[in-house]
């Protein structure tokens, strides 16, 4: 792809992402009442919301008592200030403001005595996990749980979107959402024109696991003005030789929190990202920001 | 004592290949065991022996002719009615989870219980009764691992005889046994003949066969050679014919039952030995002398 | 002990691991709470816990820890080795790659039912393979072989899971393994009732073979002097053994040391006669996986440890302590 080519996907992309924060967004279905800035539904008329099982949700009256396994959701929902709302936790959510909340183990599979003890009146749970059983358990349990699949930047956005209905909050999620589009806007604009660096994420392991095309990492690095040298493989974490990657000329080598760069590549220039960039969230603004960053640190002096 | 007129076990024109060989096993075998008869077959290692009463089991399956057990082909018979028809005395076992004695013998009793049916009285009268005769009452609660040779194989013998059979057939079953076990098992295969049981008996002893049968069937590689009579099939021309060492056959003072002796081939060095010696000198004799 | 004494003392001690079941888990219950759940009594979310949580969950583990243990005696007498288990005939692999491979093709996201059929497929693939490659020409099974081919197609197996792990993505590597690693999580009323459609007439079965089973004990040859059908014994022992072991295992995943362990330790305690020995191992099998799950499941709560490991972790020491005390007694073994 020549250099116009890109700039032109790029901004097909960024149009794309934009434009999923505003009303009536992607989100897989409609939101069949039009808000008003209020919260919660007006006039008692119940919220249809449909969730990444393409399973459509009615809510006469908005969740008070959540459990969240996706971590994404339960940021998010903090986000919105309805912490109170949360009534569990998983093993992984150990912020300080949950750690007081009784724990459910995993976030798949988590431990259903517990999680049906708690008696919660929603539980947000993976879309599209690899063990279906967890879902049907609490559909037999009669437990309502809405699926989320926080993959890219989209995903996130209309999660953050459908979170805010869902529990009434739609103010502060679209203060969440616009915080998020100045983000994204800001970034696009201090890397527009600068030419593209060529970049890898490495996940870790020998030999080193790579993101391609469809991760969330992959979106990021777009955004942030460079160019993903793995952008031809077919799916998001592929192993590949080291060869491989340095035949690929990489200028710059994103490493995961908990990889490390392997020695035969310390010629490239490599930098480990906190952990909080890698996992999709509402941290996202900050996240597509600190990648640009990396790659253009020129554009943020 | 012939208390039916078919024989207890016969072979007619049995023949047996074992895959990959093209010599056959057995070689249009004949031979009819009268009821009541005290049988012993004897032959060379490799002669066929244990083929033949494989054979006449049904475990083995002939490539020609066939074998029969009361008149009736051996194929014919329902497994546990042959069971309970024909005792069998294998050469030897291995057993792979430690048993009692007692645990041993009571199998014999299986081809008379339902899968899942206990004992009966009958049932352990036949086992007690067994273990008795054969002299193993002190093992009973014994583990078989902590037997010796002899002792395991008069355990296998109370296991046929638990098995209440018309017939018994034995392969070797004196192999580990010392003099006395030896006598007190040739004894009771006597008397239990002497009451209407078959014995049909393979050994190594010509001198036992001599003493105890009432007929022998010699066999080499594979075929027939003789049968009748200690008297008719122990003669010297045959024997040295058949087990390739020259022998000398005499009535034993004590018996006056038939008795084979093997000669010396190899001289000694010369020396004091007093032991009269027959037609030594050649260093290979001639066996059809 | 008599034999009648141990069949009473297990048939007590299912009930009694039961009761613990139902009782003990991540949410304390009173004794008067679980109690009045089965009677339909008492607080709606605690009567789901007893009884559709814990319950399915408890009759799981007796139907598979019982299955097992009886699949392992028969194996043992039908190899003629104290060292055989339900998983030597690459059971274990063939289910293992048929699930990973569900897993992979995302079959288990449609549809629940797709990993445990998966599974039972392969298991199926394996004990077919096997007793193909065993059978002679005239039909005959020879053990020998059967053990020796077991063992490669499971080896075969097992580099093709390998394989489809390999290139599959960290979710898809996460579940496998975690189903490799067995557990009874799994567990619904319809799981349970699959499960004991297998195991019910599959142990009544092999109940039934205790006697040939003895006699193979003593060699193919005399169990047909005395009335046994040896092949068609065989065969039927290893394909109910087989199917028994394939349904436990698309259940609740790989299991293991409950096919080895206890039917040695009953042996230890009762001996060989296959009459007591299986009942007992099926009683003495349930006992024991139930009790391993009640400590999986509240040792750690809320993570459930993988009862793969408690079945080791306990079941290694309980055996071993058996084996010195029996060694210093009367040498059962």
């Amino acid at each position: 792809m020549d250099h116009r080519g890109i700039k032109a996907a790029k901004h097909c992309l960024f149009a794309a992402l934009i434009s999923a924060c505003g009303p009536g967004g992607p989100d897989g279905g409609g939101v069949s009442v039009p808000l008003d800035g209020s919260g919660g539904a007006p006039n008692g008329q119940p919220v249809v919301v449909t969730d990444d099982a393409q399973r459509r949700h009615e809510f006469v009256s908005p969740p008070g008592r959540i459990i969240s396994l996706v971590p994404s959701a339960t940021e998010t929902l903090l986000a919105f200030g309805l912490g109170d709302h949360l009534v569990g936790r998983t093993e992984y959510d150990r912020t300080p403001e949950l750690s007081s909340l009784p724990s459910v183990g995993g976030g798949l599979q988590p431990n259903l005595e517990i999680l049906l003890a708690l008696e919660p009146d929603l539980v947000i749970r993976f879309a599209g996990e690899s063990d279906r059983a967890t879902a049907e358990r609490l559909t037999d349990l009669g437990i309502p749980h809405f699926a989320i699949q926080p993959d890219g930047i989209a995903d996130v956005q209309s999660i953050i979107r459908r979170l805010g209905v869902i529990t009434g909050a739609e103010a502060a999620a679209d203060s969440l959402l616009a915080e998020i589009r100045s983000a994204l806007a800001d970034v696009q604009e201090r890397v527009e024109g600068l030419p593209l660096r060529r970049v890898a994420y490495l996940l870790g392991g020998e030999p080193p696991w790579v993101a391609g095309p469809g991760t969330y990492i992959h979106e990021l690095m777009i955004l942030g003005g460079g160019t993903n040298v793995f952008d031809d493989l077919g799916q998001l974490y592929v192993p590949v030789s080291l060869e491989e990657l340095i035949d690929r000329k990489p200028d710059l080598l994103l490493i995961a929190e908990s990889g490390s760069t392997p020695p035969e590549l310390s010629s490239i220039p490599s930098v480990r990202l906190p952990g909080s960039i890698e996992v999709p969230g509402p941290g996202l603004g900050d996240a597509a920001r600190e990648v640009a960053r990396l790659i253009h640190p020129e554009a943020f002096r | 004592m012939v208390s039916d007129t078919a024989p207890a076990l016969a072979a007619i024109d049995l023949t047996v290949r074992y895959r990959g060989s093209s010599v056959p096993a057995l070689n249009r075998v004949n031979l009819g065991v009268p009821r009541g008869a005290f049988y012993a077959v004897l032959g060379p290692n490799g002669s066929g022996k244990s083929t033949l009463l494989r054979a006449l089991l049904g475990v083995v399956t002939p490539v020609g002719g066939h074998a029969s057990v009361a008149g009736r082909r051996v194929m014919d018979w329902e497994r546990r009615a042959l069971a309970r028809e024909v005792g069998v005395v294998p050469q030897s076992e291995s057993v792979a989870f430690p048993l009692t004695v007692r645990d041993l013998v009571a199998m014999g009793r299986y081809p008379h219980l339902r899968s899942l049916q206990a004992e009966t009285p009958d049932d352990r009268q036949a086992i007690a009764t067994a273990m008795e005769r054969c002299d193993i009452v002190a093992f009973a609660n014994r583990l078989t691992s902590t037997l010796s040779g002899g002792e395991i194989q008069r355990a296998r013998m109370a296991r046929a005889l638990a098995q209440e059979p018309n017939s018994l057939v034995l392969d070797e079953p004196t192999a580990n046994l010392d003099i006395r076990h030896e006598m007190e098992i040739l004894e009771l295969l006597r008397t239990s003949v002497d009451n209407g049981m078959t014995v049909f008996f393979i050994t190594h002893h010509l001198d036992l066969a001599a003493r105890f049968a009432d007929r022998i069937l010699l066999l080499s590689e594979g075929e027939v050679v003789a049968e009748g009579e200690p008297s008719e099939v122990l003669n010297e021309e045959t024997l040295n014919h058949v087990y390739q060492w020259p022998v000398a056959v005499a009535e034993n003072p004590v018996t006056g039952t038939l008795q084979v002796t093997p000669l010396q081939v190899t001289p000694l060095p010369a020396s004091t030995d007093p032991t009269p010696r027959k037609s030594s000198g050649s260093s290979r004799s001639d066996p059809s002398r | 002990m008599s034999p009648r004494a141990w069949s009473a003392t297990l048939i007590l001690a299912v009930i009694g691991a039961f009761s613990l079941s139902v009782w003990l888990g991540s949410v304390d219950l009173t004794i008067g709470e679980t109690l009045g759940a089965f009677a339909g009594r008492g607080d709606a979310r605690v009567r789901q816990i007893v009884v559709e949580l814990r319950a399915p969950r408890a009759v799981l583990a007796i139907l598979v820890g019982g299955g097992l243990a009886l699949a392992g005696a028969v194996f043992q007498a039908l190899l003629r080795n104290p060292l055989a288990e339900p998983y030597i005939l690459g059971i274990s692999g063939g289910a293992a790659t048929g699930a990973v491979l569900a897993l992979a093709f995302g079959l288990a996201v449609s549809h629940s039912w797709a990993l445990p059929i998966a599974a039972f497929v392969g298991a199926l693939l394996a004990i077919t393979l096997v007793l193909n490659v065993a059978a002679a020409a005239d039909g005959g099974v020879d053990v020998r072989v059967l053990l020796l081919a077991g063992v490669v197609v499971g080896a075969f197996f097992t580099a093709c899971l390998s394989f489809v792990l390999s290139i599959s993505d960290a979710r898809t590597v996460r579940s496998a393994i975690l189903w490799m690693m067995g557990s009874l999580a799994g567990a619904d009323w319809v799981t349970v009732m699959t499960v004991a459609f297998y195991t019910l007439p599959a142990a009544l079965i092999l109940i039934g073979l205790a006697r040939p089973l003895n006699l193979l004990a003593i060699g193919e040859e005399t169990a047909g002097y005395l009335g046994t059908n040896v092949e068609r014994v065989k065969r039927v022992a290893y394909v109910v053994a087989s199917l028994l072991t394939a349904a436990g295992v698309a259940a609740t995943g790989i299991i293991g040391f409950v096919g080895l362990i206890v039917p040695h330790g009953v042996r230890l305690v009762v001996g060989a006669d296959y009459r007591i020995l299986l009942p007992l191992s099926f009683l003495a099998g349930a006992v024991f996986l139930t009790l391993a799950d009640v400590v999986a499941r509240t040792m750690l709560s809320p993570m459930e440890v993988p009862i793969g490991v408690i079945t080791a972790l306990v079941g290694v020491p309980l055996f071993l302590l058996l084996l010195r005390r029996s060694m210093g007694s009367t040498s059962r073994w």
